[in-house]
């Protein structure tokens, strides 16, 4: 699937997201809607969003929390879509770059997603699925204050861009909580691998527009662009630093790290991570020669606990960092 | 002033905690606070927190006003400030008076700038079409597509002239 290709920048920036927050007029935002009004909603909406062509509809009432979570794992949904409190439902394009979820905070949540580094594309496909889906219901809107949502935070355009972010050189150089701090005065958030809340594993950080009001889309996505574009060079050039630095032992850390993702048996989701993120950081330094980032994204997706557990049926949490381990060698040789 | 934890580092990082009343401060660096454990590294000012509870009251969200309902939906205004979500678009009219200060806060702008749909935005007036296609043009420029610039800059003009008939 698209997510484990190396994109634009991918060196630095594994992928990037547009998401667009939508309600239709006439009905509660679903968290106070009842039961039938939830599935009178997920109906209307499921009709609508279905115009799109290519895509299938999933009924998240009807999956595994598993199934979900690795959904979730593959950002296909967010971590509240797993929950079974409301009806919910999702709309997939068969090559799974374009996610329109179903009763989330919002009534609609439109994705577009795209590897690499790559704002404009991904905003403008979800603009073109926006414009399908608007074609036959009608979203709440005011001209005040544009596409009216369940949090205020996303009101306005309902846009947030985002990208994924791989940031070894300001991590080990101390310097991501300021970098964080800085885009933060910018309206910028930098954020851990799966969004609000979540923590960071593997140098791995979310980095996306909070302002929605008052912006256009255009100007948040060259904006954000701009930032981007400034963050990856600074990346590259702290990770050059950083080896110039104390060269042997980076080269030392890179080698081991890969020495253990090729050796080890029992492999947890949080060190697998951190050894990633070293490989990658070895790969751009050109320390490793013998294995690609697009290798590395693959194995990144392939190594979540519930992924495994899905491909494998394997539920056991120690079972899972055995096979763990033995995918990430199978992969790498 | 020095972090007080390793003496080296400059502190920047200023912690309170409050147990059982009692308020204990803390000046720590970046590093001395993300390895402290006591409490997660907050990157950014948390957006729900934000609106939701605590700074409901400093934003101007009164009891006062509190007990005012959505005739949309019935949620109260106090309900809001407590999860900060509100229940349907209806509210957005509804607690208009109480929502513009904190919109202010985290927007800066509070006026829609962006895509207006084509269906359900065919009553919006030319003022907000002018704007944004302003803002279209002022894209334009700065990335020196002349050609669509002057494109938009001639629709300006006919709605500006539609309007003023």
């Amino acid at each position: 699937m698209w997510y484990k290709n190396f994109g634009n920048m991918g060196e630095i920036i594994l992928s990037t997201r547009a998401r667009l927050a939508r309600n239709i007029s006439g009905f509660p935002f679903p968290q106070r809607a009842d039961k039938a009004t939830q599935e009178t909603l997920l109906n209307t909406l499921k009709d609508g969003v279905l115009k799109i062509p290519n895509t299938t509809f999933f009924d998240l009432s009807k999956m595994s929390k598993t199934e979900k979570t690795a959904l979730c794992e593959r950002h296909l949904i967010s971590p509240v879509m797993t929950d079974d409190k409301i009806m919910r439902g999702l709309v997939l394009s068969n090559d799974e770059r374009l996610s329109i979820m179903l009763l989330e905070e919002d009534h609609i949540r439109i994705q577009a997603m795209h590897e690499g580094l790559a704002i404009s594309e991904c905003l403008k496909s979800a603009m073109e699925a926006d414009d399908i889906i608007e074609s036959t219901l009608d979203y709440a809107f005011s001209e005040n204050l544009g596409y009216l949502t369940c949090c205020p935070t996303n009101v306005g355009t309902g846009l947030r861009l985002s990208v994924m972010a791989h940031l070894p050189g300001f991590t080990m150089s101390g310097r991501i909580e300021g970098l964080a701090r800085s885009l933060s005065k910018m309206g910028i958030a930098v954020r851990g691998l799966f969004g609000e809340g979540s923590q960071s594993f593997g140098n791995i950080y979310q980095i996306s527009n909070q302002i929605t009001l008052g912006i256009s889309e255009e100007e948040s996505a060259q904006k954000l662009t701009e930032i981007v574009t400034e963050i990856i060079s600074q990346e590259k050039s702290l990770q050059q630093k950083i080896y110039s630095a104390d060269k042997f032992r980076i080269e030392d850390t890179v080698l081991r790290a890969f020495g253990t993702l090729k050796y080890s048996k029992i492999m947890t989701t949080k060190e697998a991570l951190s050894l990633l993120s070293q490989v990658r950081l070895g790969i751009n330094l050109g320390i490793i020669k013998e294995t690609d980032h697009k290798k590395i994204n693959d194995i990144m997706y392939s190594i979540f606990p519930s992924a495994l557990s899905v491909a494998y049926n394997i539920e056991n949490p120690a079972d899972r960092d055995l096979k763990r381990a033995e995918v990430i060698q199978e992969k790498l040789r | 002033m020095k972090c007080q934890r390793c003496n080296e580092r400059e502190a920047n990082t200023h912690i309170q905690k409050i147990v059982n009343g009692k308020k204990t401060e803390y000046f720590l660096c970046d590093k001395c606070a993300a390895e402290a454990g006591e409490f997660k590294v907050v990157f950014d000012t948390d957006f729900d927190e934000f609106f939701g509870g605590f700074l409901g009251k400093p934003m101007g969200l009164t009891p006062k006003t509190s007990s005012a309902m959505c005739t949309g939906c019935g949620m109260t205004l106090s309900e809001f400030m407590k999860n900060g979500r509100l229940g349907c678009s209806r509210c957005y009219e509804d607690f208009k008076g109480a929502l513009l200060k904190p919109l202010r806060q985290i927007h800066g702008e509070a006026s829609h700038k962006g895509k207006i749909p084509k269906r359900s935005g065919e009553k919006i007036s030319t003022q907000t079409k002018i704007k944004k296609l302003q803002a279209e043009l002022d894209t334009a420029v700065l990335n020196q597509e002349f050609e669509k610039a002057a494109e938009l800059r001639d629709k300006i003009k006919e709605l500006s002239k539609g309007g003023e008939k």
